[in-house]
């Protein structure tokens, strides 16, 4: 049972992950009824520049170690404002001046542009893998620290006691390693004791032994579910409760009702793919980057394509709608993986994306319009 | 200056070209409107009424001719800055956003207006003039009645203190008794010295409760003067009020 939470919760991260680049999808559908397919790559753009920013000027300290929180933050924003100017340039450069002719010249567009930043990205900085950087420690919770001292040989904890320690890396960096001290429910053998202690003594940062508890999360997961909560609290201020969101709203119905308001509609459109776009370049930063810190010029094309079957589960052009699907798709993708086959995962979610089209276009939350003639 | 007031006009509309790919629609349209004058465009359904007013509202560019308002020439403008200048359509079909709240309509309304306490006391004010606003305020616009729609469709195009109101059939669709209403409220409007371009096929009403009409046909004006002699004059009668 432990086991299907702890799947639930990394699913929910997974979720979060698509859901960060689905708000964006769905929002510049809702506005301008386009699939932008170039938007996994404004996700695989911000985690190039949250790569730059965080190796070149908020860099890892020298003292080793990872640089924490703040440096973390300055570059999710960097990258979040970078990628959404890149955003607002390509709509200005690539879809405006297709409005009028038609929603497939329109599609045909995204598809290049999605191609064009793929190839510019392995002609510029390499097809190849390349790591993060570090970030922030990884750490799980609940825990609680047991006192490596106060452990002897023979107690019998009811929970695994790990022990967290750094050993100094090929690059001179401390880097953090984990032994187990002691197994749930076994006696502690005085061999793999002293072994702890002797890894906590020459341990190149501060080392700490953690029971942990049978249900946890990872802090790197709770931040991108935290994050996650925060731009959904933040574009729901915005949709329902400022003039913009009101604008975008009326511009989403009927454009050219909105220009008799006074609405400058090109503007509006801008603002959403720069918003869009904001969110999927800091997600690009904290899940290809911070949590999974390997990112490559492709890296945007899975990610993409899944918030994608999320925002059409949900119902396309719905915010929230977007994020319910995407947190149904992380989670029950991550059960398929657990229960059925991890092969059939990326099955499983095309699959959704079918039976969806298939059964109810609209989604779980979108109000079916139509085509619009 | 044939003005009675002896002003320039609000509006004024010089031989408008205007086409739809290789279709004309208008063929020199021209007509002026002066301040606190109710003005009405009659015409059958395609004589051009709704392409003279999108014109003039930006939505549309002319081939030829001018759109001067209140001095400017505005045509080729973009719509949102006409609105901006003082110029509002309510367009045809409502237009109303379905998916907002009655209110936010209204404070769609009053997009290019920052003085908040002035928009509040306009709501108000609409409020009073079209008391099912107030019923419905936190209500999705979508939700109304033909007639309420319309009822908000005006109110929100007033809430840009326009200096001149255009409004494209307003009674289109529309229950007698409705009708009877939305005259109603433009009889008030007139009395409170709102600038008004009214288009409508209900000849009949229209003519009654305007100062001076037009007649457009097939894209030109035919006719135009007082609403009173237009509406006694035979052709007109024959026409456009069932004989
Ligand atoms: N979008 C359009 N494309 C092509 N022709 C149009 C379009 N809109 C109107 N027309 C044509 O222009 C003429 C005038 O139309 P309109 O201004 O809508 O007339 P009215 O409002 O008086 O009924 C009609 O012949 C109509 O068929
Ligand atoms: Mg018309």
């Amino acid at each position: 049972m432990a086991d299907f939470f702890n799947f639930l919760l990394n699913g929910l991260s997974i979720g979060s992950i698509y859901a960060l680049i689905a708000v964006g999808y769905t929002m510049v559908y809702g506005i301008i009824k386009l699939i932008n397919f170039a938007h996994g790559e404004f996700y695989m753009f911000g985690a190039f520049v949250g790569y730059t920013a965080l190796m070149f000027a908020f860099g890892v300290p020298a003292s080793g170690g990872e640089p924490g929180y703040l440096p973390l933050l300055a570059a999710i924003l960097v990258a979040g404002v970078a990628t959404a100017v890149l955003a607002v340039i390509v709509e200005r450069l690539c879809y405006r001046p297709l409005r009028n002719a038609g929603r497939i010249v329109a599609l045909l567009s995204a598809l290049g542009v999605s191609l064009f930043l793929q190839n510019l990205g392995q002609q510029t900085v390499s097809a190849n893998y390349r790591k993060f950087p570090p970030t922030i420690a990884d750490s799980r919770f609940p825990r609680s620290e047991v006192p490596l001292d106060s452990i002897q040989p023979g107690d019998i904890f009811s929970r695994n006691v790990i022990l967290t320690y750094a050993v100094i890396a090929e690059d001179g960096r401390p880097q953090q390693r984990s032994a187990t001290v002691a197994l749930a429910g076994e006696p502690v053998e005085a061999g793999q004791l002293a072994q702890a202690r002797a890894l906590a003594q020459n341990s190149a940062l501060e080392a700490h032994a953690y029971s942990y508890a049978r249900v946890t999360i990872n802090n790197k997961q709770a931040l991108i579910v935290v994050t996650l909560l925060l731009v959904a609290a933040g574009l729901y201020l915005l949709v329902q409760h400022t003039r913009f969101g009101r604008a975008m709203r009326a511009v989403s119905v009927d454009f050219e009702a909105a220009q008799l308001m006074g609405v400058p509609v090109d503007r509006i459109i801008s603002g959403t793919f720069f918003i869009g776009a904001f969110v999927a370049g800091l997600g690009g930063v904290l899940a290809g980057g911070m949590y999974y810190e390997r990112i490559d010029p492709l890296m945007g094309l899975m990610p993409g394509l899944k918030a994608f079957v999320a925002a059409v589960l949900g119902g396309i052009g719905s915010i929230p709608g977007a994020i319910l699907g995407a947190l149904i798709l992380g989670m029950s993708e991550k059960m398929v993986e657990a229960y059925v086959s991890s092969g059939l995962r990326d099955a499983f979610a095309f699959g959704i994306l079918i039976a969806v089209l298939l059964v109810k276009p609209s989604g779980i939350l979108g109000r079916f319009e139509g085509e619009k003639v | 200056m044939s003005a009675p007031n002896g002003s320039a006009p609000v509006l004024r509309v010089d031989g408008l070209d205007v086409f739809y790919g290789g279709i004309q629609a208008l063929r020199g349209v021209s007509l002026d409107v002066r301040k606190g004058e109710l003005v009405t465009l009659i015409g059958c359904n395609g004589a051009g009424k709704s392409t003279t007013l999108k014109t003039v509202s930006g939505m549309l560019k002319p081939k030829a001719g001018k759109v001067v308002f209140q001095e400017q020439p505005i045509e080729g403008r973009p719509s949102h800055d006409i609105v901006r200048r003082g110029l509002a359509l309510c367009p045809e079909g409502r237009r109303i956003f379905p998916n907002l709240t009655v209110d936010e309509n209204l404070d769609l309304g009053a997009y290019i207006r920052s003085d908040r306490a002035e928009i509040r006391s306009d709501r108000d004010k609409m409020r009073g003039l079209f008391p099912i606003l107030a019923e419905r305020a936190k209500q999705l616009a979508g939700t109304l009645s033909g007639g309420e729609q319309q009822m908000l469709a005006i109110a929100r195009a007033l809430m840009s203190r326009p200096k001149l109101l255009m409004l494209d059939e307003p009674s289109l669709g529309l229950a007698p008794k409705l009708v009877e209403q939305i005259f109603q409220v433009l009889a008030n409007l007139k009395r409170e010295h709102v600038t008004i371009l009214l288009v409508e096929q209900n000849a009949r009403q229209a003519l009654q409760v305007a100062d001076r009409g037009y007649v457009l046909e097939t894209g030109r004006i035919v006719k135009d003067g007082p609403a009173r002699a237009l509406a006694d004059d035979p052709d007109v009668r024959k026409a456009y009020l069932g004989g």
